[in-house]
């Protein structure tokens, strides 16, 4: 289990954080730009110091700054590997030489025979790292960060810069590497589907503070908050006695939640008119004008065939998140 | 058609300044005789040649071994401290030449502070290979420097880091990762720093003009035989002082292409 407690000062908020996250089980946190994720990765790693910080691994202390007396262990000793965005491949060093960096003992393994297979880089062994795509790079970066048996693993953004394919690609290959070989992984991502896709739990984190942790599913059916519903991915906001709602009641709509049709037994039935029609990622958003004057947005596929001013039906899900 | 034009205005350009620049080395080469040459090696020129080569050997190495950490801290600490450290070390830098001779007299000098305790030492600071040295540091000393921490500014702290996450302690991520990708700009520092000891002369004339260095040779020959003695001692100093440095641009065009 790796517990911390982080509290760090920053100019215009505070960084507060707690996490228990289970030996082998993939943690993510999830929130937008500058919420502060890297902060707590760049923390855990011990590249940054905080006001107070308690990390402990398997009931070892790897950082406590209130013992005394403290406790902080060097970075290269802590065995939490760290990959992020850039890959940040040795530029002087081969593929083969970049790998084995992190291997204390200089031995090439079985095992590295086997990462090396599993993330397809045999033909590259020799290459230096400019011959190699973003893609690749990228797989070398956590190729290398696995083959030194990392006791934690942490992940800040590593597919943000790759392309749809590669990043596809590559979460495979670390999804089928896990289930070979559960690693403690805190994973920094502002991609819900990657956060669906890799992690057992999520935390949503908002300007230092940790708004909702639970698994996935838990946290994008049931958003604890207005602020956790927006930053999942929720875009309408609906309220007032249309629905019934009680005062300080929302009902939050997800556009790929709703459903086009009647089916009363999921949600509240309704109909709108179209008034927008876009096209995103590969599918097209509809935005419908209740009779109300409210609006909800329906991810549809581009298939579906909807003119402005169409009368539709849809069943809205029932969720309902209160202003707190 | 303006882009064409200016291109060629930029290589007319580069070609004069290239041709200006080197047209003098040519004149050098115009006026010099091979018995001219082996006499000017004989009659002193052996012995300086000597001097120069040993007294710089010496100093690059100290310039390296002491400006290669200075230059990393200067790179890798925001502090105050080497601020104020780096603002200091611009004053020997500008410093004119024969201003730091006149100051090192001063200093190292048999009534200056450190020379008398060298003189209780029976350790000659004047007219000797160690003043030779100490000239040739001084004046060379702060473009190493500065280089080494140009250098390690521009090795990305991420690599570093990443190094460390790996697992690997400070002083292995300074060999391993560190210097190497800094040896491009450590390399044309310690150039930049041999050309300058090889060719020190304002200092090292004033507190060392016996043993003669190369330079100070050239300058005797000057005074009291005129431009034709001077001359192949000229070219002697211009084979000492390109190759190294030549080899290291040489050899930076080669790993840039490889990286």
């Amino acid at each position: 289990m790796l517990e911390c407690d982080i509290l760090m000062h920053r100019k215009n908020w505070n960084l507060s954080f707690q996490c228990a996250v289970p030996s082998g089980s993939v943690f993510c946190l999830y929130g937008s730009s500058g919420a502060g994720k890297s902060s707590v990765l760049n923390v855990l790693a011990g590249f940054e110091k905080a006001a107070r910080t308690r990390i402990v691994l398997s009931h070892e202390v790897v950082e406590d700054t209130s013992a005394v007396p403290k406790v902080r262990m060097p970075v290269w000793q802590r065995g939490f590997a760290y990959v992020e965005q850039t890959p940040r491949l040795f530029p002087h060093m081969t593929i083969r030489e970049n790998i084995l960096y992190g291997v204390l003992d200089g031995k090439w393994s079985s095992e590295l025979d086997d990462l090396i297979t599993a993330f397809q880089l045999q033909t590259y062994l020799s290459a230096k790292p400019r011959q190699l795509s973003g893609g690749f790079k990228q797989r070398v970066a956590l190729v290398r960060a696995l083959a030194m048996n990392p006791r934690v693993l942490l992940l800040d953004e590593p597919f943000s810069a790759l392309d749809w394919r590669a990043r596809e690609e590559l979460q495979e290959l670390i999804v089928r590497v896990y289930q070979k070989r559960p690693i403690t992984t805190l994973f920094v991502t502002h991609s819900i589907s990657e956060a669906q896709r890799l992690a057992q739990r999520i935390g949503i984190i908002d300007q230092g503070k940790l708004l909702q942790e639970g698994t996935v599913s838990e946290v994008l059916f049931a958003p604890a908050s207005l602020r956790v519903a927006q930053l999942v991915g929720y875009t309408h906001f609906l309220q007032g006695d249309y629905f019934g709602l009680p005062q300080g009641a929302f009902l939050v709509i997800h556009p790929d939640q709703v459903l086009v049709g009647k089916y009363p037994e999921r949600g509240l039935v309704t109909t709108g008119r179209v008034s927008q029609q876009r096209l995103r990622e590969g599918q097209q958003r509809i935005e419908l004008t209740l009779d109300n004057g409210d609006r909800v947005g329906v991810t549809m596929s581009i298939f579906e065939e909807l003119a402005i001013g169409k009368l539709v039906t849809v069943t809205l899900p029932n969720r309902v998140v209160y202003n707190v | 058609m303006k882009h064409r034009l200016g291109a060629v205005i930029a290589l007319v350009l580069a070609i004069t300044l290239v041709i200006l620049l080197l047209l003098p080395v040519g004149a050098l080469l115009d006026n010099i005789s091979f018995s001219g040459l082996a006499l000017a090696w004989s009659n002193g020129g052996m012995d300086a040649v000597m001097v120069s080569m040993s007294c710089t050997a010496v100093a690059v190495v100290a310039i390296v071994v002491f400006g290669t950490p200075v230059g990393w801290f200067l790179a890798r600490r925001k502090s105050h401290f080497w601020r104020v450290i780096e603002f200091l070390l611009y004053i020997p830098l500008l410093m004119p030449p024969l201003v730091v001779g006149l100051l090192l007299m001063y200093f190292l000098g048999p009534y200056g502070w450190f020379g008398r305790v060298f003189s209780a030492l029976q350790w000659t600071m004047t007219n000797s290979a160690s003043a030779i040295v100490v000239a040739q540091i001084y004046e060379a000393i702060p473009y190493y420097i500065f280089s080494a921490a140009a250098a390690f500014s521009q090795v990305d702290v991420g690599f570093e880091r990443t190094s460390f996450s790996l697992g690997r302690t400070p002083w292995y991520t300074l060999r391993k990762i560190t210097i190497p990708l800094a040896l491009p700009g450590l390399s044309a520092g310690c150039a930049m720093a041999f050309a300058r000891a090889v060719g020190a002369f304002g200092a090292v004339v004033v507190i060392a003009y016996y043993p003669h260095t190369l330079p100070v040779q050239i300058w005797v020959a000057l005074q009291e035989q005129g431009l034709p003695a001077a001359f192949p001692l000229a070219l002697i100093l211009l084979l000492m002082a390109l190759p190294f440095p030549l080899l290291i641009v040489l050899w930076r065009y080669r790993r840039d292409a490889r990286m």
